[in-house]
């Protein structure tokens, strides 16, 4: 029967599982390589809608949670199934030393995530290349402002910070100990930011924009 | 620098409106370890499983535009 793998912690971090997962089948965990793997064990996912997909990502997304909110972990992305106890092993196994790592370095810190972007009131479209060109360096300047001022007023409380471009947003990802996420919250609130650009803080995350692992499956 | 104040929401972990909904599809999604070479999507049913998978990453993707245009 394939298994749903849901994250990997410490083999002695202290975690409770969450009793039901996804299409409520059991949560279970296997020991490796002082790693430990919480899985269910699926028949195969109800092909069909995105709704029940997303039910099912949820689903997924509330084990993960119990067990973060716990322990350091290293999600695996859903629906990432594998065929039998055994390739489970053997992936862990091969990727051991550096998950250890990464879950030693992360025990006690999470990410919080920023996406940062532009708030129009009206739109306009650029007349001439120059004129869209001018705008996106407008644009992307702000976004910058609007990170860095994010990053100033959490001085002290981020470990290391990561920031991606997307198409319409600046995505920034701090890294902040546990015990400080009431702290970052509270002082992202009293964040004051530039004309026209909006921010919104979530979190927290497993710090998975800050995983350096190398795997060989 | 001209400023404005309050444009930050800040939203938790747990799908209690739209936007922490989005953001949890987003990161269980596009987060964490991916299985080169071993992935077996589902065992019956692969395109169906892949094109309800696109299909959620599309409406994740859109209303994330969405949201943050219309803020």
């Amino acid at each position: 029967m394939p298994l749903l793998p849901y994250c990997v912690v410490l083999s002695d971090a202290a975690v409770v599982e969450p009793a039901c997962g996804v299409h409520e089948a059991q949560v279970e965990w296997l020991d490796e390589s002082a790693l430990r793997c919480f899985f269910s064990r699926l028949g195969t996912f109800a092909a069909g809608s995105a709704e029940a997909l997303k039910e099912d990502a949820l689903r997924f997304h509330s084990v993960l949670h119990g067990i973060f909110t716990q322990a350091a972990v290293i999600p695996f992305r859903f629906p990432t199934t594998l065929e039998s106890e055994q390739e489970l092993r053997r992936f862990l196994n091969a990727g051991a030393s550096s998950y250890r790592e990464a879950l030693i370095r992360l025990r006690d810190l999470v990410q919080m995530e920023l996406r940062v972007s532009i708030f129009r009131a009206e739109s306009t479209t650029p007349s001439s290349g120059r004129e869209y060109l001018l705008a996106r360096q407008a644009q992307a300047r702000l976004l910058a402002e609007g990170a860095a001022a994010a990053q100033a007023i959490a001085r002290g409380l981020i470990q290391d910070w990561r920031e991606h471009e997307s198409k319409s947003a600046l995505r920034c990802y701090a890294l902040v100990p546990r015990a400080d996420i009431g702290e970052f919250e509270s002082r992202m609130r009293a964040l004051v930011l530039p004309k026209g650009v909006r921010m919104v803080v979530s979190g927290p995350w497993p710090a998975t924009e800050f995983l350096e692992v190398r795997v060989g499956a | 620098m001209t400023t404005e104040t309050h444009k930050v929401a800040v939203i938790g972990s747990e799908p209690q409106d739209d936007v922490s909904l989005l953001d949890i599809l987003d990161h269980v999604l596009n987060s964490g370890v991916v299985i080169h070479g071993s992935l077996v999507i589902s065992l019956a049913g692969v395109d169906l499983v892949y094109l309800g998978l696109n299909a959620v990453l599309t409406s994740v993707e859109t209303a994330m535009r969405h949201l943050d245009t219309r803020r």
